[in-house]
């Protein structure tokens, strides 16, 4: 469609200018005859041409709309597409790194309206050059110098538009941050996540602040950018139609001695006009080529992003069920970029069925740790082994399929109880008796009692007929979702921070029944809850300072010992 | 990424920005001719 209405337009302008260039002659010639019906039946065909002419360049043109509304929504979809697939490759660390933000915001931005520009900037440079070379040809028999004058004064503008495509480029690259500042703002000031602090803590007016003086900041360069900008196209601009008039001049000199007939005139006024046009708008697609592509470096070199985590290639399956379970040699760790150990030669061996609890205070690095078992992150140093495997050595998907989760910091997903359940066994998810089952296991199913569609209800408030739910109900769920999942391993993250005590009591008498053959890993502050597992581990700044059943980490009369009597004592 | 944070002083500098600019540019095209197609193969 694209290349069809490029061809037919690029010749248009020529044939345009010739065809006025033979009505004018023709009705001069008329007028010097004493037949006027001749003079017009010799006219009207030339009319008839150009009506045609213009007919057909105006239904391209609209064809050409068309065709650019169709390409431009298929395509937002399509890098939208393009994006999440590369998204979904891409590893945790990059999510935790601000830098990728600033990549992705700057791949994102106009993406869609960069590419088009693009593809139909090549269009319009081989449209114009078409047109251009059929001027050229007209131009050069007439005169060369005009043509030399015409197209030279043209150049110190392109130079000088090039320089600022440049400069508009980096400025908008250099500013990611504070535009994605500006966005996080504008989401504080209009989610619902945010609402209630903001308004009781009185943030309205100090966010409106901070984004009007981010904004200022950008837009005072952006300002100085485009005027610059302006006054030099102005002063450029002058120069070109200073060196049209002279060639006008000398057509019209031309003209009065009688060289040019007055459709020849017309003729050369419209060729020499259009033709720096021409001229003048290839340069101009040059630049916006040049413009565009620059901001598209940022797209492809976000597609270009590779996972930095090692693939095996002939990768172990991961054993199922466990004998040995799960071990950690030695292994220490450190966030990419920091400089300082979050873990350090941490040696453990959780034994396969066992329930083991982790625990520490806050930053001590228990979720941390889970993130290496689960290979969000791989170890500095030291490695993972699950039944003799080192878990680098497995497919990532395969293990992480084996694994149950429910982290601090669970999703809220603002999509069916359904859903909500069932995104924890994906292959399951249509599989309504499981999820059934599954949230009668655990109170789950009251909540859904409670809801008027029941499990095909839409929970938050974010869409229409959405039901919110308090804190704990969605907590409660985070964790019938951790338990669909198929695997031998359970990792549960302060499930029941959020629970009554009443619940909680219930999690736990049934504990045993429900991680059942299942190896399982609980990080707690609440040692009431602490207490049932199999055996505790207790970190402490990243290390692994004792591990044991209560009874023995009681007697240890260690860290364990003490955080459990301080707790213990608030009850008393 | 594309150094786009340094200010080149000389003028070899900027040339060669320059030029490592354009030609980052100019790859970039058959590149988004293949996303439009891939995106809307009877666009063109
Ligand atoms: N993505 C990250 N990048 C860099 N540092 C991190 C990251 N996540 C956590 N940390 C740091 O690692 C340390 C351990 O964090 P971690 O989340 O493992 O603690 P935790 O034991 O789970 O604490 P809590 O009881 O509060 O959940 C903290 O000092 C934290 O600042
Ligand atoms: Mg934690």
């Amino acid at each position: 469609m694209l290349s069809v209405s490029t061809i037919i337009n690029a010749a248009m302008p020529a044939l345009q200018a010739y065809v006025a260039a033979q009505i004018i002659d023709h009705v001069v010639r008329a007028l010097q005859q004493p037949d006027i019906w001749a003079g017009m039946q010799s006219t009207a065909p030339w009319l008839l041409v150009e009506f045609g002419l213009l007919t057909v360049s105006a239904i391209l043109t609209q064809l050409r709309v068309f065709a650019d509304h169709t390409l431009n929504t298929k395509l937002t979809h399509y890098i939208a597409m393009r994006i999440m697939q590369k998204a979904k490759e891409l590893d945790v660390q990059y999510f935790e790194d601000a830098a990728f933000y600033d990549k992705l915001q700057n791949a994102k931005r106009q993406a869609e309206f960069r590419a088009i520009a693009l593809v139909t900037g090549v269009f319009a440079i081989v449209q114009q050059t078409i047109t251009l070379i059929s001027f050229l040809v007209i131009v050069i028999t007439f005169q060369p110098w005009v043509a030399l004058i015409l197209f030279g004064a043209s150049i110190p503008a392109f130079v000088a538009q090039g320089r600022y495509s440049r400069l508009y480029f980096r400025l908008l690259t250099w500013r990611a941050p504070e535009f994605r500042q500006l966005r996080y703002l504008e989401e504080l000031m209009t989610s619902d996540k945010s609402i209630k602090e903001v308004r009781l803590f009185g943030l309205g007016d100090p966010i409106v602040d901070r984004h009007e003086q981010t904004f200022t900041s950008y837009y005072d360069e952006d300002v100085v950018l485009a005027k610059k900008r302006s006054l030099l196209s102005v002063a450029w601009g002058m120069v070109s139609t200073f060196s049209f008039y002279v060639a006008y001049a000398w057509v019209v000199w031309l003209t009065i001695r009688g060289t040019l007939t007055i459709g020849g005139l017309t003729f050369y006024l419209a060729i020499l006009r259009q033709s720096q046009q021409t001229f003048q708008g290839l340069f101009n697609s040059v630049n916006w080529i040049f413009e565009n592509g620059l901001f598209m470096t940022q797209l492809f070199e976000f597609f270009n992003l590779k996972p930095i985590m090692p693939h095996t290639d002939n990768a172990q399956p991961m054993p199922e069920p466990l004998n040995e379970g799960i071990v950690f040699h030695d292994v220490s760790f450190r966030y990419p970029e920091r400089t300082e150990w979050t873990l350090r030669h941490i040696n453990l061996h959780i034994k396969a069925g066992e329930t083991l609890a982790l625990v520490g205070i806050n930053g001590a690095g228990k979720t941390t740790l889970v993130k290496l078992l689960t290979r969000l992150y791989d170890p500095t140093e030291g490695s993972i082994t699950i039944d003799g495997i080192d878990i680098r050595q497995m497919d990532m998907a395969d293990l992480q399929r084996h694994i149950g989760v429910i982290f601090q910091d669970f999703v809220r997903y603002q999509m069916s109880l359904n859903d909500n359940i069932g995104f924890g066994n994906v292959v399951r998810i249509n599989d309504r008796a499981r999820i059934e089952h599954a949230a009668d296991q655990g109170g789950a199913a009251e909540i859904a009692r409670t809801l008027s569609q029941g499990y095909d209800t839409t929970l938050g408030r974010q869409f229409q007929q959405g039901r919110e739910l308090s804190g704990g109900q969605w907590q409660k769920i985070a964790l019938r979702r951790a338990f669909m999942r198929d695997g031998g391993i359970l990792i549960l993250d302060e499930p029941t921070s959020a629970l009554d005590a009443q619940y909680e009591y219930e999690v736990f008498q049934r504990f045993r029944e429900l991680t059942q053959g299942r190896t399982a890993i609980l990080i707690s502050h609440r040692f009431s809850t602490v207490r049932m597992a199999d055996r505790i581990a207790v970190i402490s700044g990243g290390e692994l300072v004792e591990h044991g059943t209560h009874a023995e980490l009681m007697a240890n009369n260690g860290d364990y010992a003490r955080l459990f009597e301080m707790q213990a004592s608030g009850y008393r | 990424m594309t150094d786009t944070t340094t200010e080149a002083t000389t003028w070899q500098e900027r040339w060669q920005l320059w030029l490592s600019q354009s030609k980052a540019a100019l790859a970039t095209i058959p590149t988004a001719f293949e996303l439009v197609r891939a995106a809307d193969p009877k666009g063109l």
